[in-house]
């Protein structure tokens, strides 16, 4: 007789393997985004020649063949690669139990890579976040998670991805709480903010502690300026959803187009950003540089005008060819130069006394990624972790939020779930599941009939969600609905007709 | 999940942690260094072209340097003197105030901050910020910097007419400059002596002979202070040292000559006879008022007693008639300065005789 298995006290249940798990996720997604960072580096390093004069026309061919490469390595090498990261994380939640096929990690690296480092107007973040997510969902695989865990997996290496990528970590917690993952829990929470964390910490080790722009000091020179920000609120709504639109009429035009033509898109594509980059190096690649030197006051009003013009431009011509990358970085760049613009207007034209144009580089930033990716929350906290500046707070959430509902308002469909509908995909919108109307018992409730019998029908409250009175009403014919404020006081009944009848009523909501 | 598979899982995630991190390590590594390189080679190049003179180039060269390291003071303190050479003024000042937002207190950035506010005449900012650079530090030789600072300083508080604070910064960079560096305490002595204080400048020029008695400049200089300070003698023995000690100065000998002339007529200095006292005081006056009859008529009251005293007989010579011409004198020489413009060639030794007497009277009063 074999002697009884004792309980080993130092196993671990799966949820907390999963929080472990989700260390160590943080840690692999910051060793790969550093991996990534500097690959880019070197490639715009050698192929650009760090944007000087002596490399002209290193300007016009870098990113034409870039363009090239980077794009045949993600349609005929790497093809799972393809696509916005965001939806490909959302993908493994929705439709595929986590699973992100391990090729995407190095289709992305790799073609990514060569895209932005030879001066295509793209960001390494999108990027960053899905390579994030292949390597949770490796590690998932490795440690065979259960399918509900499995599920919740990718985006939290998508969040240690994005957060690394930005070098903020409130940023890539908000941004996978609010675009990826739309209802969560205490559990996926807290493995998220250990996985983004424990990412930007990588970073900091190996690459230092320096911000992503060395922000001037903010501060709010007179209380109408605030008018300033609204306006450039507005401005940024308008160009954002004018952007989208412009996004989905050339990528459905240049969908018609045969497939064996992508690369000669691609080619085209990257043609373009070098023949812009020739007179304006500003807006080839990420731009980040930029938009520091335009924070600190770098750039005349008229010329970030212009920037943010052109970036507008070859953005959605890289991005509609099909050349791999992220959008985050050219929407942070439209919004600063945006932003930066109008306050070097608002400086010539604006009666009262007004920052310098770098205040409204740092606020603009964020008005656009709002506009554009309508995560308003994360824009904000972006731009406030950025900065480090309490008092940007108030102009940040006037903008950006003004930006959202503008944006939200011309555009309806947000960008990446129209990217998924033209990729024949159905996923689910966290925008759209926020807006949607939750119904709850009170709208479902009927009033207490005379001389009911509700001594055996269970309790429950006005504000219950009416799945889980469903839930109930599987055991019981009837709920006594019982104010809060009186749990022994029945307000109401609820029975599955009326649910039924509510639902029928609120099919239209759908 | 077996025991086997976890412990499988877990060696192969230890073993690739392991091999990224080495090779995101040697990544790093290789990063920091090429990115140094890369920069340092441009900012040398930069600093060629710059010395050639190509500043445009330079200032590209700078540019690109700092495209690889963001944070090199050294990078954006190049590019900003190659944008002032370019005289991209506006450009400049903005990386100098980038830098200056993280090094308050450093001199050389702050000096060239100053130069830009004083180039576009925002005065009260060259100011400020020349202050700065005089009391902040200098990585390399902080006196030469600070006083150079301090003289561009003065420059701008000349410009602007204030007197005061030229002054006030002139004896504070006296003070302050070491006693063997004589150069520079003559250049502060000369420009005390140019902007009114020949006292201050006489006591500097006498520190300086007094570690080097043959230097035949500040001897000049001395000179010229004495000269000011209405010290004819001594400005004559002055001038006579420089010219033995051998000074290169062309002017030293019309100096001297001048100095004669006035010895010549001065009526108030010691040791001279009565007869020659009222022969100069009449001579004076004589001077006087042809000077001011050049250009305006004197009043009859102020004519008739020139001419009376004029035809005293020298029998009759008194201490009294002395005094009253020389006091006459000097009316009608404020008479005439009132009256008149400045002459195209005054008579300098008059000049400098009635400013004697006149703060002589102005001593006595």
């Amino acid at each position: 007789m074999t002697p009884p298995k004792l309980k080993n006290p130092l196993a671990l249940s799966e949820q907390q393997r999963f929080l472990l798990l989700a260390i160590l996720i943080g840690v692999f997604a910051g060793l790969l985004v550093v991996c990534f960072h500097i690959t880019i580096d070197f490639i715009s390093w050698y192929s650009l020649g760090a944007l000087s004069g002596k490399y002209r026309f290193g300007r016009l061919i870098a990113p034409t063949l870039g363009a090239l490469a980077a794009t045949f390595l993600a349609t005929r090498v790497f093809p799972a690669a393809r696509g916005s990261g965001v939806n490909q994380t959302k993908a493994a939640l929705y439709i595929s139990d986590g699973v992100v096929p391990t090729s995407t990690v190095a289709g992305k690296f790799l073609a990514c890579s060569i895209a932005i480092g030879s001066g295509n107007s793209l960001g390494p973040e999108d990027p960053a976040l899905q390579m994030g997510a292949g390597v949770a969902s490796l590690l998932g695989r490795m440690f065979r998670l259960g399918r509900k865990n499995m599920r919740m997996i990718a985006p939290v290496g998508a969040a240690a991805g994005i957060a690394a990528a930005f070098n903020t970590p409130i940023t890539g917690v908000l941004f996978v709480m609010e675009e990826v993952v739309a209802s969560w829990t205490a559990g996926v929470v807290g493995s998220i903010v250990l996985s983004a964390v424990s990412a930007v910490v990588v970073i900091r080790w190996f690459l230092g502690n320096d911000p992503l722009f060395r922000v001037p000091v903010f501060e709010l020179t007179h209380p109408s300026e605030l008018v300033v920000y609204a306006l450039m609120g507005v401005a940024g709504g308008l160009l954002s959803a004018l952007f989208i639109k412009l996004i989905e009429v050339l990528r459905a035009r240049l969908e018609k187009f045969p497939r064996r033509t992508e690369l000669v898109q691609a080619l085209c594509g990257g043609f373009f950003v070098g023949l812009v980059g020739l007179w304006l190096p500003e807006v080839m690649g990420a731009g980040y540089d930029a938009i520091d030197f335009a924070m600190h006051d770098r750039f005349p009003w008229n010329l970030l005008l212009l920037l943010a013009a052109a970036k507008l431009l070859v953005t959605l011509l890289c991005f509609s060819t099909g050349i791999p990358g992220g959008m985050f970085a050219p929407a942070l760049f439209i919004g600063a130069m945006l932003g930066g613009g109008l306050g070097g207007l608002a400086h010539h034209f604006w009666p009262f006394p007004i920052s310098s144009a770098g205040a409204y580089v740092l606020v603009g930033m964020g008005t656009f990624f709002s506009g554009v990716f309508r995560a308003p929350m994360t824009s904000i906290f972006m731009v406030f972790e950025v900065s480090g500046s309490y008092s940007i707070i108030l102009p940040v959430m006037i903008a950006n939020t003004i930006a959202y509902f503008i944006s939200r308002k011309l555009h309806p469909e947000p960008f990446f779930t129209m990217l998924a509908h033209q990729e024949g995909v159905d996923l689910p919108s966290a925008e759209e599941y926020r807006s949607t109307e939750l119904l709850r018992v009170e709208d479902a409730m009927q009033p207490v009939p005379s001389g009911a019998d509700l001594a055996r029908a269970p309790r429950i409250y006005p504000d219950v969600p009416l799945d889980s009175a469903l839930r109930l009403l599987g055991q019981h014919e009837m709920l006594r609905v019982a104010s809060r404020a009186n749990p022994t006081e029945a307000i109401g009944i609820l029975t599955l007709e009326d649910i039924h009848r509510a639902y029928g009523i609120a099919e239209n909501y759908f | 999940m077996t025991p086997a598979t976890t412990r499988g899982a877990a060696i192969s995630v230890a073993a690739s942690l392991v091999l990224l991190m080495t090779i995101t390590g040697f990544l790093t590594r290789a990063y920091y260094t090429t990115r140094s390189s890369r920069a340092e080679a441009l900012y040398q190049e930069g600093m060629r072209l710059a010395g050639a003179g190509h500043s445009a180039q330079a200032a590209d060269r700078f540019r690109a340097a700092l495209v690889y390291e963001h944070n090199s003071e050294k990078y954006r303190l190049a590019l900003a003197r190659s944008l002032m050479d370019l005289g991209r003024w506006d450009e400049a000042e903005t990386h100098l105030s980038e830098l200056s937002e993280d090094d308050p207190t450093n001199g050389p950035i702050n000096l060239m901050l100053a130069r830009i506010a004083g180039q576009a005449h925002r005065d009260s900012d060259a100011v400020l910020y020349y202050q700065r650079a005089i009391y902040g530090y200098w990585p390399e030789h902080p006196i030469e910097n600070r006083t150079s600072a301090r003289f561009e300083l003065i420059g701008i508080f000349k410009r602007d007419g204030q007197p005061r604070q030229v002054l006030a910064e002139l004896l504070d960079l006296a003070a302050e400059v070491p006693e063997d560096d004589a150069a520079t305490r003559r250049r502060i002595a000369t420009l005390l002596l140019t902007n009114g204080s020949p006292d201050h400048a006489a006591e500097i020029y006498r520190a300086v002979l007094a570690n080097d008695r043959s230097d035949g400049a500040a001897e000049k200089g001395l000179g010229d202070a004495l000269f000011d300070e209405s010290d004819f003698v001594g400005a004559r023995n002055a001038y006579r040292a420089a010219s033995r000690d051998g000074l290169e100065d062309p002017t030293i000998e019309d100096r001297l000559k001048e100095c004669n002339t006035v010895l010549q007529l001065d009526p108030t200095l010691v040791r001279l006879s009565a007869n020659e006292r009222f022969d100069r005081a009449r001579q004076l006056l004589d001077l006087t008022s042809a000077a001011a009859r050049q250009c305006t008529a004197l009043p009859a009251d102020t004519d008739a007693a020139a001419q009376k005293l004029m035809q005293e007989k020298p029998s009759r010579r008194r201490d009294g008639d002395t005094v009253e011409m020389i006091t006459l004198a000097q009316q009608v020489w404020k008479l005439r300065h009132d009256a008149c413009a400045q002459p195209a060639a005054p008579d300098e030794a008059l000049t400098a005789v009635m400013a004697k007497i006149q703060k002589q009277m102005a001593a006595t009063q």
